[in-house]
């Protein structure tokens, strides 16, 4: 009898089925390896020359998967084949109006000359099938990953290869406008969940060949492909290298979205600051490329990865390379404005109405002062509630279906903002930091940076309301030096403002003409930092006009 | 005892102007009130002359040894017994330099901004934030600069800026009432400031190219006499020498008569906040040179490791040091130019000429 320890009913069923030995002591003394061997793996399975044999297997394997579809047929009405394919993953209509018909309409010849074996099993792929991409698969376990990704295996008689035809058509939501980065200006088209229309997006936008697209497949189960894309000529060798490396070492069991790569592939891991930036915008990611970064795109998920990330880009919109300069630089100011705001109002107010008050002007104190006096919490206690509360509110309208969400905001706006302030709860300018705050973080472009944001700025509260400013200083210092520390692929995060460099400002605060940005990012781009040529500034044709004083009379 | 990154010259200079400023901005000009009187300013020129001195000292010797910390050639030049010991006189009076700082800081936040708040709460609030920083080493620290000097030169700016209404260059005159004697005794005060600039011979190990140490120090010294004279100026424009010594921070009551078109009337608790930013700047440099030096004299790996305990000992020498704040204006007065004058200008001299007689040189890493 074993010791103490059992194993789990599901683990003990499979080891039943395993052949007999010592896995009673190995299984306990070498957790991670008894781990694997509790699953059958597919290298256990052999293709062999006997079709009845493999279809058999192949049964074994998909054993209870009802949407696995079987036929057996005969090429040529001489030579035995089956054909196994996914119902939903493969285009049926493809398969039986072409390929079955095509292959039962073989010449009977070639039928015979393969029943021979006379021929190699390529023959069927030069003579007679009707679809270009087509693999030769000889072991057990690619047959299965060929099918599972909606391609159609076909199994000949006599063959221990078999060939996969791609047949992969599923339903797919169709092209949409993106949702999350709505531009007035641009292009309207967005990422899907499927990853080859994403990658046709981005090809479509780079008729290079030095477009690349690697692709590696992660998550024992969920088998999710993963491209990484970048443009040969500008990635920095050393980011795509560190990129390939950490996307390797990724052992987990699914993927479901990018979030989980992110997760798994970012330098600080413990930092509240996103350190890689997504995207649903194809046009941001080829944006991304030229400048020498490199984009990740990730199966059913209709956000793409780009690394390096930096700070800045959070607070770039794609947009403001639409618009006109002058504007689009506005736009830039105001978000920078936006983010302190985000972060700092709530703070500053109770920093100044606690421990600062001679800052302000006696006639504005005297209104604030005038606007609390029996409000029954200490400002900080009502700050930290209003936030709290705006933060519960925006939670309650993101979860709710969108007709009740009108509700959500009326009795919001309503309750916490009339009736907490003629209740004298709160006072009516709390309401207004607390608005202003909740609007700017919402005027970043990036959601992900937003959330931050809003965690940070609770924590900075806290530190104002119990050090004022001194407080509001430490907690900002602690964030630049956290910021200083941080860095994305070996770029520092925080990079062109520090390590400074001029050139690369031109896209940071303002953004600077189209003719003006000659250079790609010097952090990123350097292997080729010419973007384009110089002097492209347009200037007025020469005028036809004569100059007053030299013209004809 | 290496840093694994490197720092542009620019970041030198202004890490220099960091490890002076911050402090020299609020004690010096009351003190140089004090002893040169209306003459203050000639005394900041004139410890910037005595500074230069120290400043060409440590350039020469970072060029005969390039990458090498002053920690590390004070034993390739004397020897390792004396040499440790030379090393260890330095750790020791950057580690006092640094507790000097901290309750410079927490004086000033006390008397000037949150009476009822113990000092020794501030000291330990910024160390903490110093000793997080200090660990992330000196590339992280000369970014972080980056972005507070900004705000420090923006803020000096305003200040000055919109004092002018309130100036009377008047102030100024008589220029040399009481001939050079009482500017000589302002230029010992300014020195043991502006003396400080030796640290460029620890991290200035880290400056790439090594060459470029001569701009770094230069542009350092020059930036750190303008601002300097600027403020002290600014405050004897304001306040008269008499009021200016009676202020204990004058920069500071400089701050408060500031008044933004009358809405923003006392930016004090803003140049509260942005000179935390520096003093923060100057305790971490500090600490980390202490760390460093530490860990070379004792030959460790690491500096990282020392740099927590340093921290916790430099706050409690910190307030072993003095009473209250009269004790650090006679300490600044009496005593530091002294002492100053011993291992900033002295020893390193030293160092210099011993290592001119016995021919130490060494070439690359």
């Amino acid at each position: 009898m074993p010791g103490p320890y059992r194993k789990p009913l599901r683990a003990a069923f499979f080891r039943r089925q395993q052949p007999s030995g010592q896995q009673d002591r190995k299984g306990r003394s070498g957790g991670g390896k008894a781990q694997k061997m509790l699953y059958p793996t597919l290298e256990e399975y052999r293709l062999t020359a006997e079709l009845k044999l493999n279809l058999e297997q192949l049964h074994v394997i998909f054993a209870k998967c009802c949407d696995v579809v079987h036929r057996d047929f005969y090429l040529g009405q001489v030579l035995k084949v089956g054909i196994i394919y996914i119902d939903g993953l493969a285009d049926k209509k493809l398969v039986e109006d072409t390929l079955v018909r095509t292959l039962q309409q073989g010449s009977p010849q070639l039928a015979r000359e393969l029943a021979d074996r006379s021929r190699d099993v390529t023959t069927v792929m030069e003579k007679i099938m009707p679809m270009t991409d087509v693999a030769v698969v000889d072991n057990m376990a690619s047959l299965v990953k060929h099918l599972l990704e909606g391609d159609t295996v076909l199994l000949l008689e006599g063959y221990n290869k078999a060939l996969a035809l791609s047949t992969r058509s599923w339903e797919h939501r169709a092209i949409e406008e993106p949702v999350a980065e709505s531009v007035v200006r641009g292009p309207r088209e967005s990422f899907i969940e499927s990853l080859r229309a994403n990658t046709a997006l981005i090809r479509r936008r780079l008729k290079t060949p030095s477009l690349k697209m690697e692709t590696i497949c992660l998550g024992r189960y969920t088998m999710t492909n993963v491209v990484i894309t970048y443009l040969e000529d500008l990635v920095d060798p050393m980011v795509l290298r560190e990129v390939r490396r950490r996307l390797e070492r990724i052992q987990i069991d699914g993927i479901l979205e990018s979030a989980y790569i992110e997760e798994l592939i970012e330098d600080n891991p413990s930092s509240p600051f996103p350190q890689i930036d997504h995207t649903e915008r194809p046009d941001k990611v080829v944006a991304a490329l030229l400048e020498g970064r490199v984009g990740i795109l990730v199966d059913n998920t209709p956000f793409a990865l780009i690394v390096p990330t930096l700070f800045i880009q959070f607070i770039q919109s794609c947009e403001d390379y639409y618009e006109r300069y002058y504007l689009s630089s506005f736009l830039r100011l105001a978000r920078f404005a936006a983010l302190n705001i985000a972060l700092l109002l709530p703070a500053a107010y109770v920093a100044v109405s606690t421990f600062h008050q001679e800052m302000l002007p006696t006639n504005l104190l005297i209104r604030l002062a005038s606007q609390r006096e029996g409000i029954p919490f200490p400002a900080v206690i009502e700050a930290l509630i209003m936030e709290l509360s705006f933060e519960l509110l925006r939670e309650a309208g993101v979860r709710l279906p969108r007709q009740v969400g009108q509700a959500v905001s009326i009795v919001g706006a309503l309750v916490i903002g009339e009736a907490a302030v003629s209740a004298g709860l709160v006072s009516p300018a709390m309401v207004i930091v607390v608005a202003l705050t909740g609007i700017s973080s919402f005027a970043l472009p990036s959601f992900a940076m937003a959330i931050t944001l809003r965690l940070l700025r609770f924590i900075i509260l806290i530190l104002a309301g119990t050090l004022g400013f001194y407080g509001i200083m430490l907690g900002l210092l602690v964030i630049l030096v956290h910021l200083n520390t941080l860095r994305s692929f070996g770029v520092p995060y925080l990079a062109p403002v520090t390590p400074w460099n001029f050139s690369d400002f031109k896209d940071v605060l303002v953004r600077t003409p189209r003719w003006a940005m000659n250079s790609r990012p010097s952090q990123i781009g350097y292997r080729d930092p010419v973007r384009q040529g110089a002097g492209l500034k347009p200037t007025p044709p020469a005028s036809s006009n004569p100059r007053p004083g030299e013209g004809k009379s | 005892m290496r840093e694994e990154g490197y720092i542009s010259p620019r970041q030198a200079a202004v890490l220099l102007w960091f490890a002076v400023l911050p402090t020299a901005i609020l004690f010096l000009p009351s003190l140089l009130a004090l002893r040169a009187h209306n003459d203050a300013w000639l005394a900041v020129i004139g410890a910037t002359l005595a500074a230069g001195v120290v400043a060409l000292i440590v350039y020469l010797l970072a060029m005969r040894f390039p990458h090498y910390t002053l920690f590390q050639y004070c034993e390739l030049i004397l020897g390792p017994v004396a040499g440790k010991m030379a090393a260890m006189v330095f750790v020791l009076a950057f580690f006092l330099l640094d507790a000097v700082v901290i309750r410079e800081f927490s004086e000033f936040m006390v008397t000037a901004v949150m009476p009822e708040t113990p000092g020794l709460f501030f000291s330990i609030t910024i160390v903490a934030v110093a000793v997080y920083a200090a660990r992330n080493g000196l590339e992280v620290l000369a970014r972080c600069t980056d972005f507070i000097l900004p705000l420090m030169v923006i803020f000096i700016a305003i200040v000055l800026l919109f004092a002018t209404p309130e100036m009377s260059p008047r102030n100024l005159l008589p220029i040399l009432e009481n001939g050079f004697r009482p500017v000589l005794g302002g230029t010992l005060v300014a020195w043991s400031f502006l003396g400080q600039v030796v640290i460029l011979a620890t991290y200035g190990a880290f400056v790439n190219p090594p060459r470029a140490l001569k701009a770094s120090l230069t542009s350092g010294l020059l930036g750190i006499a303008f601002f300097l004279t600027l403020v002290t100026m600014g405050t004897i424009f304001v306040f008269g020498c008499c009021e200016s010594a009676r202020q204990t921070f004058a920069a500071y009551a400089l701050a408060r008569v500031v008044s933004l078109g009358q809405f923003f009337e006392r930016i004090e608790a803003l140049f509260l906040a942005i000179w935390v930013g520096g003093v923060f700047i100057k305790i971490t440099l500090y600490l980390y040179v202490v760390a460093l030096g530490l860990a070379t004299v004792t030959g460790l790996k690491e500096y990282r490791a020392l740099v927590t305990s340093l921290g916790a000992l430099s706050v409690a020498v910190s307030h072993l040091l003095y009473q209250n704040v009269a004790e650090i204006r006679h300490d600044l007065l009496m005593v530091e130019p002294g002492w100053t004058l011993v291992w900033q200008l002295l020893l390193p001299l030293l160092l210099l000429i011993v290592a001119w007689l016995r021919g130490k040189r060494r070439t690359g890493i």
